[in-house]
């Protein structure tokens, strides 16, 4: 049978992404499911039949929400021991269907990691809640692992990974330019997720997280759209989500850079081949650095100079603006916009009265306590968002130093913080072949690369 | 991924036919998603339809009630809705399940066809060259993704800039608005400010709308000296422009006093003789302690609960008390706490539901007396009148207020009368509000007088100023002054706004009155007419009560909020000299002992504090239980009312 020629897909890269765009819409059902879901008044029965009372759902029982932490625990463990004892793409992609199942359609994305940033947020700098032990162990357990095994959480477990991972067709390379600047971008999440938990707020992280809708068959069409077209982009790119907009992979970052028993890309001995670096779609492997630094070391020098200096004044102008845009901020508190509609209403500035004011109206409530709990969130958001901006501002000024600060690699490195413990790339990697089939790489005794 | 990728390894056959599967898929997921798309859209335009011509055949309906044929259509037409409610239903299910079913198809088969063409990887030998040439981009991106961050928060704050909406709660309540009224120039006056964006001058809940004047009424009736049955209803509402004579303020300072009936009312009403919270003479303890008995002379249970402060009159404390059922006068001997006797108050209009706010309870307002008789109000709006051996004189129901806290302004006398700020309503325009005298000897109306204000709960002040005896009420937006003896308004200053409760209080030549909402406001008593641009010498907003009355002293002015700041305010300019946090909530007005003041809390616990120009606490106190009613402070004793207890704290011989 005659093979294909090298790259029919990459001629036909128009139609394949409009595949693509199908898959898209594909995604966009439940929004048009949620659509269907309105509800009319009941109808007037002039016959005795009494309409069924609507019912409070119950909570979930205590044994199983523990059961559904033992069983995140599990896939950890399944996981750790799939990436780093059996190194099994194949299995590691079931594990990663099984999350999808599970952890996605059928608890329906709510046993997440990524949303109980906010459950601590709020536990820890509001007041009046206290953590539930199922957040508190969710917040947790992946960051236990990422400790020890690296980012195996993201591997196969978290859903939200899993979903983009097996929509991953015809991975391409996101220049490293664009890869950098976009990673400010899930701090900036973080930043905006604890500041809104804080507060108490809202949990924005879970009202704006892309795929939930797609598991529970029903969504907001902005978050139903937003999962769409990451799931568009991801068939593509390799998880944007997760590298690009996730606040929970910040902590697991910072966790799993400091693990010593992560991913290792070769069973053995490495040959040298660095095919890795290349099956790696999430940009995880970097290469070796130049012998030979493309610029003078003083060039260097003086630059990372400027950016030491200028990165106070970055970090100071982000506080500055956080609080120049605070009152925009705290809009999205309920209590300060309904003290801004009720404030509006009551000049005369807008006609009639939604269903937020309307319903304040009858508790008889104050206006002026209204307008004072009103203002007493924003002096809070004042603060807050001074703090958030602050924190956009360390970021950025860190990423600049980060970049160019000159460091030395002799070889190919996996970056363990980055590393989303996919098992791609021991499927590349020749001594992983050789483990498997028993069989001499012929690589061995290739010409050395470059 | 790499250019230099090696040949991929599989089937063509297998190749093309997932990916002809896969385009399948595609194309019966994207034919399903334009069914449900078109299935929604039909929906949303029956929805917009059907309500309409329900409506309008219920309408029918209820002319010609007997319309059997409407009334099957009507069915009918329910029984359609409905059908195509669930069948829309159903079809979405289903559809969302092929789509579901497409995209996981058209998934598998494009994995599928992927695999057979994916190339191994190959190592790019120009990576760490790549990488290095990259990372001046890099900065710059990122640079500009923090300019990006940055802008989004700068557009953010100039676009909330631009909506006063944004600013309502700073404008609301902290910005000193008559300055905004000025600024809008001759054109701004009572109504709009006229100009683009600024706010009204009603800041706050209930007060005119733009365009709207507030008026001013003229009393009907006679006066004090000349009790009279007043005609029902209110006076005209008219227009008050502000007054266009020169500023007062370069006048000789006027003399202010309060106007008490002495005689044996020691503490005849809120807030004491002089209605400034300023203790009699007397040597006051400075520390106390009620659970251990420390500087505690007695201490005696109260029957019936109420926020309201006790007064002293004759050696006798009085206090009114009151729940759903009942409602009570007791007095104590003041010397002995020994109860003297207690007067029931049956309601006038018995049987009438009251619904009240735990915070206001049925009996908030402080009585009053004159000397020979005892005067209590209570939520309802009823007066009542006892002598002083508790025999009820005479009952005057004033209806009752629309006010969604209840009545909770307190009585205060004058001359043979008894006056009633009786604010309601929701607006200055409802034209509810009124100011009535009361003949002490028979409760008949004397003198009455529309106010334009809706619902308060500020104690009106009586004072001398100059030659003139006035009654100084705050509403919202107004502070008013009216002639004592006839009810008629002498002037008006708009310099108050939210939910009115402080009473004002006096010092300086000047009339002090502060509000969360508005300003703490300093105002001449000596002007005629709306006063606004003449006589109002400093408006500042640092620490505005909600509850807490303002305390003058020392040529300065002590505000405390509810949340327990305390803030210190210059008299003469309006600039903040200090404050202080005590983190507790505070609702008993300030009390007045020589170069000092007492603070209460609600938990029960006392503060000192100097009455200077930088906090210092002199010393603490304790009484054990939940306070909020003002002390009444006599030859020497504090008489407090608790929860659940009248004390006297004095010193112990």
């Amino acid at each position: 049978m005659p093979l294909p020629t090298p790259g029919p897909w990459d001629r036909d890269r128009r139609r394949t992404l409009a595949l693509a765009a199908l898959a898209a819409v594909a995604g966009a059902a439940p929004a048009a499911h949620a659509q269907e879901q309105k509800k009319q008044p009941p109808p007037e029965f002039s016959e005795g039949y009494t309409p069924p009372m609507p019912s409070q759902p119950q909570p979930r029982m205590p044994w199983l929400t523990t059961l559904d932490v033992a069983l995140l625990a599990a896939a950890l463990g399944l996981a750790a021991w799939i990436g780093l004892h059996r190194r099994s793409r194949r299995e590691m992609r079931l594990l990663g269907l099984f999350s999808v199942l599970y952890f996605g359609f059928i608890r329906q994305g709510c046993l997440c990691p990524v949303g109980s940033i906010q459950n601590v947020a709020l536990a820890a700098l509001g007041s009046g809640y206290a953590l539930p032990f199922a957040a508190g162990a969710l917040f947790l357990l992946p960051l236990l692992a990422a400790l020890f095994f690296g980012r195996v959480f993201c591997g196969a477990v978290c859903p939200l990974g899993a979903v983009q991972d097996l929509a991953l067709l015809w991975p391409r390379r996101v220049p490293a330019w664009l890869d950098n600047a976009l990673g400010v971008l899930p701090y900036a999440v973080l930043g905006i997720g604890v500041l809104y938990a804080a507060a108490g707020t809202a949990f924005v992280v879970c009202q704006f997280d892309p795929f939930v809708g797609f598991f529970r068959f029903s969504g907001g069409w902005l978050a139903i759209s937003l999962g769409a077209g990451l799931l568009m982009l991801g068939t593509v790119v390799g998880r944007p989500y997760c590298r690009w907009l996730c606040p929970y992979s910040v902590l697991l970052r910072w966790t799993a850079a400091l693990t010593r028993w992560g991913v290792r890309i070769t069973p053995k001995d490495c040959i040298q081949c660095h095919r890795c670096a290349d099956a790696c779609p999430f940009g995880a492997i970097s290469p070796a650095t130049l012998e030979a630094p493309a610029e003078p070391r003083a060039v260097a020098r003086r630059r990372l100079g400027r950016v030491l200096a200028v990165a106070p004044l970055i970090v100071v102008a982000g506080a500055l603006l956080g609080r120049l845009g605070a009152p925009a901020v705290a809009r999205y508190d309920r209590v300060v916009s309904l003290a801004e509609r009720v404030y509006q209403e009551e000049t005369g500035r807008v006609k009639g009265q939604t269903n937020a004011s309307e319903a304040f109206r009858k508790q008889a409530t104050p206006t002026g306590e209204l307008y004072r709990q009103a203002l007493v969130k924003r002096r809070w958001y004042g603060g807050a968002t001074t703090l958030f901006g602050a924190w956009c501002g360390i970021v950025v000024a860190g990423k600049l130093i980060f970049l160019t600060l000159r460091r030395r690699r002799p070889d190919y490195e996996a970056d363990q913080a980055a590393c989303l413990s996919c098992a791609r790339c021991y499927t590349s990697c020749p001594i992983e072949q050789e483990r498997l089939t028993g069989l001499r790489s012929p690589l061995r005794d290739a010409p050395e690369q470059p | 991924m790499n250019q230099n990728s090696e040949p991929a390894t599989g089937s063509t056959s297998l190749y093309r036919s997932a990916k002809r599967s896969a385009t399948v898929c595609a194309l019966f997921g994207l034919i399903v998603f334009g069914l449900l798309v078109a299935n929604t859209v039909a929906n949303r335009t029956s929805d917009l339809v059907t309500p309409a011509r329900l409506h309008a055949m219920e309408l029918e309906l209820n002319r010609n009630p007997k319309d059997e044929a409407l009334k099957k259509r009507i069915r009918r037409l329910d029984l359609q809705v409905r059908r195509s409610f669930f069948r829309g239903q159903a079809f979405a299910g289903l559809g969302f399940l092929l789509l579901a079913g497409a995209a996981v198809g058209f998934f598998a088969f494009s994995e599928l066809a992927a695999r057979q063409v994916r190339k191994l990887p190959a190592p790019n030998p120009e990576a760490a060259r790549e990488i290095e040439a990259s990372l001046p981009g890099g900065r710059r991106a990122v640079a500009v993704l923090g300019a990006l961050l940055g802008g989004t928060l700068m557009t953010m704050a100039v676009l909330s800039r631009h909506d006063a909406a944004a600013e309502y709660a700073r404008l609301a309540l902290r910005k000193p608005f008559i300055r905004q009224a000025e600024a809008a120039g001759p054109a701004g006056g009572l109504g709009p400010l006229g100009r683009a964006g600024a706010l009204p001058l009603a800041g706050a809940p209930g007060v005119a709308g733009a365009g709207q004047p507030l008026g001013v009424a003229t009393p009907q009736g006679g006066t004090l000296l000349q009790p009279i049955v007043a005609a029902p209803g209110g006076g005209a509402v008219t227009p008050v422009p502000p007054a266009a004579g020169p500023s007062l303020l370069k006048n000789p300072p006027v003399t202010i006093t309060g106007v008490a009936p002495g005689g044996t009312a020691t503490w005849p009403r809120f807030r004491g003789p002089n209605g400034d919270g300023t203790a009699g003479p007397g040597d006051y303890p400075t520390e106390w302690n009620a659970t251990n008995g420390a500087n505690t002379l007695w201490k005696q249970p109260l029957a019936l609960p109420g926020w309201n402060s006790p007064i002293v009159v004759d050696g006798k404390v009085l206090l009114s008390g009151a729940n759903a059922a009942k409602r009570t006068v007791s007095c104590f001997d003041a010397a002995t706490g020994k109860p003297l006797w207690q007067a029931d108050v049956p309601p006038s209009r018995p049987g009438e539901e009251v619904k009240v706010m735990d915070d206001t309870g049925y009996a908030p307002s402080t009585m009053a007396t004159d000397g020979t008789r005892l005067y209590a109000v209570f939520v309802n709006g009823d007066v009542v009148a006892l002598d002083l051996q508790g025999k009820q004189l005479w009952l005057h129901p004033l209806g009752m207020p629309e006010n969604h806290y209840g009545h909770g302004a307190s009585l205060t006398t004058y001359g043979t009368g008894v006056i009633v700020q009786f604010d309601q309503g929701s607006s200055a325009t409802d034209n509810k509000s009124e100011l009535l005298a009361l003949d002490g000897t028979s409760g008949k109306v004397v003198w009455r007088i529309k106010r334009p204000s809706p619902g308060t709960w500020s104690t009106p002040i009586v004072v001398k100023a100059g030659n003139r005896d006035l009654i100084v009420c705050s509403g919202n937006p107004l502070l008013m002054a009216y002639d004592a003896a006839s009810g008629a308004e002498v002037w008006r200053a708009e310099v108050v706004g939210g939910e009115i409760a402080p009473t004002p209080t006096f010092g300086e030549g000047f009339i002090f009155v502060a509000n969360q909402g508005g300003n703490l406001a300093a105002v001449r008593p000596d002007g005629v007419g709306n006063v606004t641009k003449t006589a109002v010498a400093w408006l500042a907003a640092d620490g505005l009560p909600d509850i807490v009355s303002p305390l003058y002293a020392n040529g300065l002015i002590f505000l405390c909020t509810t949340e327990g700041l305390v803030t210190c305010v210059d008299a003469k300019t309006g600039k903040k000299v200090w404050d202080h946090d005590f983190e507790v909530m505070m609702r008993a007005s300030p009390t007045l002992v020589g170069g000092a003041f007492w603070l209460f809390d609600v938990k029960g616990a006392a503060y000192l504090v100097e009455a200077g120009r930088s906090f210092k606490q002199v010393s603490h106190a304790v009484v054990g239980e939940e306070v909020n009613a003002s002390p009444a402070a006599v030859e020497g004793r504090f008489y407090v009312r608790s929860k659940s207890h009248l004390y006297c704290f004095g010193k112990k011989p």
